[in-house]
């Protein structure tokens, strides 16, 4: 199975490497290889991520590493997840796709057959564009808000190669004409609808298979697991939490110490989770850390 | 559904044996605790069917025809009196004040213990204990305090009772059986 990292610096500055995130996209790769030793893992960077990822020497984590090259006009500062669908779009076999911030604690190999999987159902927000938004109508293919759950892609599992490639140049597309049209007014809720709420909607119209880790639902509105439940989920939620962990919306409480998380113990977790994979040594990434990352 | 009054109505538009009172909108205030509606007068029937358009596109009224609700009088028989209709007229939704039990709505901050994997000094998988948080709309107090209820379940028609108001309130100008309903 090939597994994929995407990780772009949007911004362009130096303060985009943050220790939490790097520490979590090293901990994401090594509890996958911890438990799936026999998936080909594949980390796509912008050339500055390359640059900072050899300081740190941890490139030898990913079996490959590929520089991102694009020319898609997608403003991908505010729809930072506009690369994704890129790479998603150009795979030629089935694929699984990894999000930095999503740590996994099993072996998944049994639910890899022809269905495809994503994390959990999520409940439409205010996180979303909807039906009545002015600019989806002006699109080519606008999307058309048949029905009112988005799809959680922070783990993505696509193993029809064609739908991988509809649904990856479908993203891309409306990306790059949602950043024509909004110039100035793009928002999130664009990159959210064209990236999850869209492949579920693509999912149930062409009516295609597909399964979900968590059986439950995600309130946006809330931050957390609703009781309302999906049948087609894997895992109950106590299995679920137990089974993987997806970051989300907790990373930035995390970083600002608000709500109760904690920063620095965060971080010893996340080493725990590294050395389990006995893949790094801590002592050696901290050194690297105090070297070459400036923001906490 | 309208009000005729039984006598001579004095107006800015002349003098009308056959006013013609209608009520044009209404609008129903519940966060308000109130019905809004307001009354509009015409010389007569005529006068007030050719003020209402009935098809999309109809040509507009080439005047006015609703009448001012200023300097008005009313005569019949031996009563006369100044007349005054107010452009907007209110029916309260609301009854008398009584003692409720008020929620007070507000962001909480709600926790729970979740089981989670984690790893021993040796690498081994252990599970632990996580507090999960999330942030959620609910009630954080309550108290004991004076309002007055809503009344959101009137029977018959808002525009009937509309109406009634409207009567009661003209009647204590004129005589109730100058009132008529048509």
């Amino acid at each position: 199975m090939q597994v994929k990292w995407v990780y772009e610096n949007v911004t362009g500055y130096d303060s985009f490497y943050s220790k939490l995130n790097i520490t979590l996209l090293i901990a994401s790769v090594c509890l996958w290889k911890k438990y799936h030793p026999k998936h080909i893992t594949n980390l796509y960077v912008d050339n500055t991520t390359y640059d900072k990822l050899i300081l740190l020497d941890i490139l030898y984590l990913w079996d490959n590493v590929e520089i991102l090259k694009y020319a898609d006009r997608i403003n991908r500062v505010i729809l930072w997840a506009g690369c994704k669908p890129k790479v998603i779009s150009q795979t030629k076999t089935p694929m699984l796709i990894v999000d930095h911030d999503f740590l996994i604690f099993k072996n998944i190999d049994e639910h890899l057959k022809d269905e495809v999987i994503y994390s959990y159902d999520e409940d439409m927000s205010q996180w979303y564009i909807n039906s009545d938004d002015e600019y989806n109508k002006q699109l080519t293919n606008p999307i058309e808000f048949v029905q009112d759950k988005a799809a959680n892609v922070s783990f993505l599992y696509l193993p029809d190669v064609n739908f991988a490639i509809e649904y990856g140049q479908q993203t891309v597309g409306r990306l790059t004409e949602f950043t024509a049209l909004l110039g100035d007014n793009l928002n999130t809720g664009y990159l959210s609808a064209c990236e999850q709420y869209e492949l579920k909607e693509m999912l149930i119209k062409s009516k295609i298979k597909h399964k979900t880790l968590n059986q439950n639902i995600y309130s946006c509105n809330n931050l957390k697991f609703k009781e309302e439940k999906n049948n087609i989920g894997i895992w109950d939620l106590k299995e679920s939490f137990l089974s993987y962990k997806h970051y989300g919306v907790d990373k930035r409480n995390i970083f600002d110490n608000k709500k109760g998380y904690k920063y620095v113990e965060s971080i010893s977790y996340l080493y725990r989770c590294i050395k389990a994979s006995k893949l790094m040594s801590i002592e050696y990434l901290e050194d690297k850390f105090n070297k070459h990352i400036k923001n906490r | 559904m309208a009000i005729t009054l039984d006598g001579t109505l004095s107006t800015l538009a002349g003098a009308t044996t056959s006013s013609y009172i209608r009520i044009e909108y209404i609008k129903y205030m519940p966060y308000a605790g109130l019905v809004e509606y307001n009354p509009m007068l015409f010389k007569n029937e005529t006068e007030a069917d050719i003020s209402r358009i009935r098809y999309f596109g109809d040509d507009l009224p080439t005047s006015m025809l609703p009448i001012p609700h200023t300097s008005m009088s009313f005569e019949s028989g031996s009563f006369s009196s100044d007349f005054e209709l107010n452009d907007i007229m209110v029916l309260p939704l609301s009854g008398a004040l009584q003692n409720v039990s008020v929620d007070h709505y507000g962001i909480a901050l709600q926790s729970a213990s979740i089981e989670v994997t984690d790893f021993d000094d040796d690498g081994n998988e252990i599970v632990t204990q996580e507090i999960m948080k999330w942030q959620e709309f609910s009630v954080i107090s309550q108290s004991i305090e004076e309002r007055h209820p809503l009344d959101l379940s009137r029977s018959g028609s808002i525009l009937s009772q509309c109406y009634e108001h409207l009567k009661n309130s003209i009647a204590e100008q004129i005589p109730s059986g100058s009132i008529l309903e048509i």
